[in-house]
């Protein structure tokens, strides 16, 4: 494959399960390799019946394009132009009483973990290819008040949204 | 009550030629003059002094995003004279009658002598852009004029992505640039309040071209082969669509080694910096242009 969006996708979850620290705080949980998926849509409520056939598991991972792609327009060259892939990470787990102060705990730390690995840098094994190439990773934008978040996206305990930057060719076809 | 008085329907006439412009700014330069005779005595009384007009630099800024049919009026305009698709500098001032209609009133700003004549190009919306610096030899004359040009028949402007840029003898690509013809334009009033002479400057006509690149290893001798040699390379860079084509050919461009800008953390980015010059007869620049589509 050569599109660079999926390419994405498929780095951001072997550098998950080669660099970020999975394990559980104080004896909890591990959030095995085994669970972390790509799929096509974030977890959302109206997917409890997939999320619950797909993620028989948890605590599990799940990683998603966003739908919508941006591009820079003074970002590029005369040949290429920048555009942003937002790659959606989310974290889930089964509901837990309010006292579960380790299991947040480890929420956080995987949390954590995926965003320093993530923010401001390249991917550890760049994506170049004829169709485009990484060129930055950064954090997205979290709206931290937004708690209908949580509410969509059933039993998602942590969400981080990523930007790859990514340089991609201009389509010269019919040009003149 | 009066509204507002838009500039939508404000138009420009260069040489009889009705253009598009983005922008006009008028950056005149009036002297002050003291006319008391006391003052050459050194009896200065401030408060009791009569300040008189001196003399005027009638500077205008003109910015133009020319499609190639404008082009063809701007390249004459700046000084370059054209052999069948082929603009070349003699290195002489050069200028055209300017009339600005607002439509109410037609103002006639006289012949407008090119003092720099700035080309850009960067990656985004906007195309090809031509900045005119000029200075005039009258002042606007306002409600003076008579709009004579006809509606133009036009086609879009370059847009950047269309250019190609050759450097270091090899295509390299690039986010932006400037080139930068500059007359240093010397005016003289003899005597008069407005300027009546119009000369190159001191240091002649200069050619300058910036460009903004990515720094990965098709750049690197951007760098390098100024470090290595005092030579220099020509260059050129070239706009085409359909039949239209601009070619700006550069002859010897030479540039001082800079090392490359970590501004931000994205990407690692070359800006170089040439003065373009010529050998012999040959001199630095010449444009090749054909505005028909």
């Amino acid at each position: 494959m050569s599109v660079t969006h999926y390419q994405c996708l498929q780095e951001v979850k072997q550098e998950i399960i080669d660099y970020v620290d999975l394990t559980g705080v104080n004896g909890t949980e591990n959030l095995l390799d085994a669970n972390i998926y790509i799929w096509s849509a974030p977890v959302l409520n109206t997917h409890k019946e997939r999320y619950k056939s797909s993620l028989s598991e948890v605590p599990a991972i799940v990683i998603a394009p966003s739908r919508t792609v941006e591009y820079i327009p003074g970002s590029g060259t005369n040949l290429h132009s920048d555009v942003k892939l937002p790659v959606l990470i989310q974290i889930c787990d089964r509901e837990i009483s309010v006292d579960e102060d380790d299991k947040i705990h480890s929420w956080l730390k995987w949390s954590q973990g995926i965003r320093q690995h993530f923010h401001e840098g390249d991917l550890r094994n760049q994506v170049f290819n004829s169709d485009g190439y990484l060129n930055y990773v950064e954090v997205g934008h979290i709206d931290i008040l937004e708690e209908r978040l949580f509410g969509v996206h059933h039993q998602m305990v942590q969400y981080i949204p990523i930007i790859c930057h990514s340089r991609e060719p201009h389509n010269t076809s019919g040009i003149v | 009550m009066p509204g507002l008085s838009s500039p939508t329907f404000a138009r420009i006439q260069v040489d009889g030629n009705w253009m598009c412009f983005k922008r006009i700014q008028d950056k005149t330069n009036i002297s002050l003059m003291d006319n008391n005779d006391e003052v050459s005595c050194g009896k200065f009384y401030h408060t009791k002094e009569k300040v008189d007009e001196g003399i005027v630099v009638p500077k205008l800024h003109f910015l133009f995003q020319p499609s190639p049919e404008e082009l063809d009026i701007i390249l004459p305009w700046i000084g370059f004279t054209e052999t069948t698709d082929v603009f070349a500098l003699d290195g002489a001032v050069s200028s055209a009658p300017v009339i600005l209609d607002r439509v109410a009133t037609v103002d006639d700003l006289g012949n407008a002598y090119v003092d720099k004549a700035i080309f850009r190009g960067q990656k985004g919306r906007s195309p090809l852009s031509v900045e005119l610096i000029c200075i005039c030899d009258q002042v606007p004359d306002i409600d003076g004029g008579t709009w004579s040009a006809s509606a133009p028949t036009h086609t879009a402007a370059y847009p950047f992505h269309r250019a190609v840029l050759t450097a270091e003898g090899s295509a390299r690509e690039f986010s932006s640039f400037v080139y930068v013809i500059d007359n240093h334009l010397a005016v003289n009033h003899n005597g008069n309040r407005v300027p009546t002479a119009f000369e190159i400057g001191g240091p002649g006509q200069t050619h300058h071209l910036g460009i903004d690149t990515p720094y990965t290893s098709s750049e690197t001798v951007l760098l390098t082969n100024p470090i290595a040699s005092v030579a220099g390379a020509a260059g050129s860079i070239v706009f085409t669509r359909g039949g239209q084509s601009t070619t700006f050919a550069f002859h010897n461009m030479k540039t001082e080694a800079n090392p490359p800008d970590v501004a931000k953390p994205e990407e690692i980015r070359l800006k170089t910096f040439y003065r373009i010059y010529g050998s012999g007869s040959t001199h630095p620049v010449q444009i090749t242009h054909d505005p028909v589509a």
